[in-house]
């Protein structure tokens, strides 16, 4: 018997608003993800990225369809089961009172009640895996929106699940940092990953598979080497994109670069 | 915020001994009330009248008026104090008070109907509770879909949506106590002006003492029983709930807790202002935000604070009797703005 998908979902979609102005970002998404993959989303602004990524944790309904966790149904787990499936990263964070980033991390710690003596270490190493050690003591709120989000991160891999659900992880981080949340993400053990970019080609060396949303309900799925291409990204984005090849520092690598339909008038971002 | 503050949360240790400082600080402010007042009861005669060894006026003043108000006085501090720090976690809102909700609102719209009928004290204190509870299920049935709310993504709404419909009944309410105060008798105006300021000069029956000690035992019990999820409901809906939180059940519960600890509060005393609000704030600075800490710590604090008001109120300038409410905010609001500015 093949071992059901850590996450699958059958015939989801997704929408927003109401009637007359009701918009189906996603129509009868057929979906999974396997133990081990690294799965990006990518889609222009609206397009659903982060809907989709709320209804996955069940933090919202899908409006149609199924959500497995393998093989069990989002609906018939409860709030405890779910938070021992999977972590969610969403970009917004509420610090109305102050706390310190290891009080922070240590939330994530709740499903499985364990004292603080056994906790702690877990929060640390998360930090450290994310270059937060140096502020692990401070308060929250004086953080950088980087920072902030990097303890988000940080946050959701003390939790400890085999899925992780990350709403455009790298938004706010600085050139090293994107590589290190990047980087922190593929190491983190036994962690399966969804995560929102809108970077093409952080998409290209983190994802092992990419899901395409439109925004118009159209989507497709598949092994990162077959759909990030430079004609799949210039359609879904309607911006032209063009392959690059080179070597840098002694490693051929493949870039997407977008350029202007009239290259006399700009150079290529 | 100084990271000392987060140090005293870290370790039990620290928390067990916060604790004790401050039930010390509640005994001690009740011996002081049963010393201080109009007429001088010395320690030696405090003590036999406590040990049931005297029968004379002076025991007669301890037992039957000073102990039951002192009692009273914490019990209320320690419920308002609860409220307080309850609805300013529930709501993300520093700002918020026990009165933010408009429960006390409905519990004085009714206690001001009975008092300007001249009706007895119970009557009153009972129709002050109805006025409470009326509210508290008006409040629910208008905010049911921010109470039972499936959306999380719209958990932001949920805290405001219950804080908007609070907001205004409380000022529904405002507008009938205005209403009240204008068509009362002249002869009325003055205890029901006492009333609204927080007044603790009725709370004078040992028996109803015990029964508020009881119900804050009971309801800062069931606070503190859900103060690890509550750490966690501060941080957002959504975060809490992907970490296993049943969000909509915390709010539910500690809502309730915090309505009845408020209408409890001002059934007993009348609408004692400020206690709610800035006991958890001097609290929050000396010991942090971990709920699991900070709700007994402000309990205790706030009653503390309304027995040391109280005992000031009505022996600063004996014969007369201050309305309590009054001095809290008179003595409190100068140490909270220094406190603002010395952080």
């Amino acid at each position: 018997m093949i071992r059901a998908a850590l996450l699958a979902c059958t015939g989801v979609s997704i929408a927003v608003g109401k009637a007359p102005r009701r918009r189906v970002l996603i129509e009868n998404l057929d979906w999974q993800v396997a133990e081990g993959e690294r799965w990006v989303v990518l889609g222009p602004n609206g397009a659903g990225k982060s809907t989709l990524l709320a209804a996955l944790a069940g933090v919202r309904d899908a409006e149609t369809g199924s959500i497995l966790y393998s093989g069990a149904p989002l609906a018939s787990l409860d709030v405890t089961a779910r938070a021992g499936r999977r972590a969610l990263v969403t970009d917004r964070w509420h610090d109305p009172f102050s706390a310190s980033v290891r009080q922070t991390v240590l939330t994530a710690r709740y499903r499985l009640g364990d004292e603080e003596s056994e906790a702690v270490p877990v929060a640390d190493a998360a930090l450290a895996r994310l270059d937060c050690t140096h502020f692990a003591g401070d308060d929250v709120r004086i953080l950088s929106r980087g920072e902030r989000q990097r303890v988000a991160i940080a946050t959701a891999l003390a939790q400890e699940t085999p899925l992780v659900l990350l709403d455009e992880p790298i938004a706010h981080q600085d050139p090293r940092h994107q590589v290190l949340v990047l980087d922190a993400l593929r190491a983190w053990p036994g962690a399966t990953v969804v995560a929102s970019l809108h970077d093409i080609n952080a998409a290209l060396r983190f994802a092992t598979h990419a899901l395409l949303l439109s925004g118009r309900g159209e989507w497709s799925a598949g092994p990162a080497g077959d759909v990030l291409t430079a004609p799949r990204m210039s359609g879904l984005f309607e911006t032209p994109f063009a392959a690059w090849q080179g070597s840098v520092a002694g490693n051929s690598t493949q870039v997407l670069v977008q350029y202007s339909p009239d290259a006399r008038d700009s150079p290529p971002l | 915020m100084r990271i000392a503050a987060f140090g005293v949360v870290e370790h039990p240790q620290g928390r067990r001994y916060v604790l004790i400082v401050l039930i010390a600080a509640g005994l001690a402010s009740i011996a002081a009330a049963l010393l201080v007042g109009s007429v001088a009861a010395p320690l030696p005669e405090v003590i036999d009248a406590l040990r049931g060894r005297s029968s004379d006026a002076v025991a007669a003043i301890v037992l039957d008026l000073r102990l039951p108000r002192a009692l009273s006085a914490f019990a209320v501090g320690a419920l308002l104090a609860l409220a307080g720090s309850l609805l300013q976690a529930l709501l993300r809102n520093p700002l918020a008070d026990p009165y933010v909700l408009g429960i006390s609102g409905g519990a004085a719209v009714a206690a001001l109907i009975a008092l300007a009928t001249g009706a007895a004290l119970w009557v009153m204190q009972l129709a002050s509770a109805g006025g409470a509870l009326f509210t508290l299920l008006l409040l629910v049935a208008l905010a049911r879909r921010s109470l039972f709310s499936r959306d999380l993504l719209a958990g932001d709404d949920a805290a405001s949506g219950v804080l908007l419909t609070g907001v205004m009944i409380a000022a529904l309410t405002a507008a009938l106590l205005s209403l009240l105060l204008a068509l009362a008798p002249d002869g009325r105006l003055r205890s029901m002006v006492f009333w609204l300021l927080g007044d603790l000069a009725g709370a004078t029956d040992m028996s109803t003492a015990v029964v508020v000690l009881v119900l804050l035992a009971v309801l800062l019990s069931i606070a503190c029983a859900f103060a690890r999820p509550l750490n966690l409901v501060l941080r957002g809906d959504v975060a809490a709930y992907t970490q296993g939180v049943d969000v909509d059940r915390v709010r539910r519960v500690l809502v309730l807790v915090a309505a009845l600890a408020t209408g409890c509060a001002v059934t007993l005393a009348g609408a004692v202002g400020f206690v709610g609000f800035v006991a958890p704030h001097l609290m929050r600075r000396l010991v942090g935000n971990d709920q699991r800490l900070l709700l007994p710590a402000a309990a205790l604090l706030g009653g503390t604070l309304l027995v040391v008001a109280d005992t000031i109120a009505r022996s600063a300038v004996a014969p007369l009797q201050l309305p309590v409410g009054v001095l809290t905010a008179l003595l409190g609001v100068p140490v909270f703005l220094w406190l603002l500015q010395h952080r």
